[in-house]
């Protein structure tokens, strides 16, 4: 989910507007703190870089940390796209709406 | 406009456990977010849950030394068994030992502290067990070990002084209370690296070209934005810089500036030059961040003769209005 709401973003993605993408398309409320965990070891991973932006005073002098798709981390989306796809195809259950 | 302050202690226990240290573009967001409308309960709920996280996150990364400091705790509990069988420290009376032991006690942590950052050039024996590839890991491990059994060693001999009695479940209570403490300290808590020492002042570069005619920055008032080495940027105005300058939040930066003991007037002229370099010397964004090193040679900048007659009288002319009149009749 972070990773798409990073390619939804594209270039203002920071910790604010990530989450409120996810809480808006997931209905539910998300932890800043669980967003930048999860950035954090995208980071590591190599699929995710950041850099600091310009601080406001509205954050209290603090930068803007922006965070941003690498190609490793397209590559990533796109396979995990593929295997739910694969994964979601053959099920009867699924199929023909309510249950 | 009333501008909303999240609440105090909420913010207390993100800055004083160091998450707000260790990760201040995440501050930023939940002010930012406080300030957009967010309720004080929502901020609430987002500081318990960085705790939350930060104390998963310090599982992983403590487990060294959170197992060398449950070894030291074991070795202090026998320790202090022992001692209690045998009824010692003898117990002591008076105002006067108590305040020996504890001058002896804050001279050991003193002398320790000093022989850690010999040792290892690093005090926090923590930051340096979770840094990979430390070569000094095994030998700081023995040390966390070590340190953690006097501390509690000092306690339980503290108490036995100047305690009247000290039966065995109160000495197991208290003992189950500084184990708590102990394993407890380093999951909430983020280790705060040491500030880094200020470098040597360069010696002065070539005078920047401050004073070209350039219409674009004419347009705004002188500011700087520097870049601190925890990653924040405080944008400081020649007009309002010492008041901005010295908030709480803004320790880092006003010890490395009065290390460097810069009058007033100094200050607000190095913040002008550097307002003024970022729009004449190297172009155009006046927002560009500029680390604190390089602050340095315009703190001497400013007070050099050269650039002393754009900050003489008459007092009550605005520089920039003046330097803005100055450039408009050569530019004419």
């Amino acid at each position: 989910m972070v990773l798409l709401a990073l390619i939804r973003l594209g270039d203002r993605a920071y910790g604010v507007p990530i989450s409120r993408e996810i809480e808006q398309r997931s209905g539910r409320e998300v932890a800043l703190g669980s967003v930048y965990a999860t950035l954090e070891r995208l980071e590591d991973k190599g699929l995710v870089t950041s850099t600091l932006g310009d601080p406001t005073a509205a954050r209290g002098g603090r930068a803007k940390r922006y965070f941003h798709l690498t190609a490793q981390g397209l590559t990533e989306v796109r396979d995990t796209q593929r295997a739910l796809i694969s994964l979601w195809s053959g099920l009867p259950e699924l199929d023909g709406g309510a249950a | 406009m009333i501008v909303r302050n999240p609440p105090r202690f909420a913010d207390w226990l993100l800055d004083h456990l160091g998450y707000t240290g260790g990760n201040p573009a995440l501050a930023g967001d939940l002010l930012e977010e406080f300030r957009n409308g967010r309720s004080r309960a929502w901020y609430w709920r987002q500081t318990l849950m960085v705790i939350a996280h930060g104390i998963h996150r310090n599982a992983a990364a403590s487990r060294t030394y959170l197992a060398a400091t449950l070894a030291g705790f074991a070795v202090q509990v026998l320790l202090a068994l022992a001692f209690w069988s045998r009824q010692f420290p003898p117990r002591l009376h008076g105002l006067g030992w108590i305040l020996v032991v504890i001058v002896a006690y804050i001279a050991a942590q003193v002398f320790w502290a000093e022989a850690k950052d010999r040792l290892f050039g690093e005090p926090n024996l923590r930051l340096l067990l979770a840094t990979a590839g430390s070569p000094h890991r095994r030998l700081a491990t023995i040390l966390v070990s070590c340190e953690t059994c006097f501390v509690y060693l000092f306690c339980y001999s503290f108490v036995a002084m100047f305690c009247s009695s000290l039966p065995l479940d109160d000495l197991a209570s208290q003992e189950c209370v500084w184990l708590a403490i102990a394993a407890l300290t380093p999951l909430v808590s983020v280790p705060r690296p040491r500030p880094p020492k200020p470098a040597e002042p360069a010696a002065p570069a070539a005078q920047p070209s401050v004073f070209e005619p350039h219409w674009n920055w004419l347009c705004d008032p002188p500011q700087v934005t520097l870049l601190l080495d925890d990653g924040r940027a405080i944008p400081l105005r020649h007009d309002c810089a010492v008041e901005s300058l010295f908030v709480s939040g803004d320790a880092l930066l006003a010890v490395f500036l009065l290390r460097r003991a810069p009058t007033r007037e100094s200050l607000r002229r190095a913040i002008w030059l550097a307002g003024a370099r970022n729009h004449a010397g190297r172009g155009v964004d006046p927002t560009r961040t500029l680390p604190l090193a390089d602050f340095v040679p315009l703190l001497d900048a400013a007070s050099a003769p050269s650039t002393e007659r754009f900050f003489c009288d008459p007092p009550h002319q605005s520089r920039w209005q003046r330097l803005t009149r100055h450039l408009r009749r050569r530019a004419d």
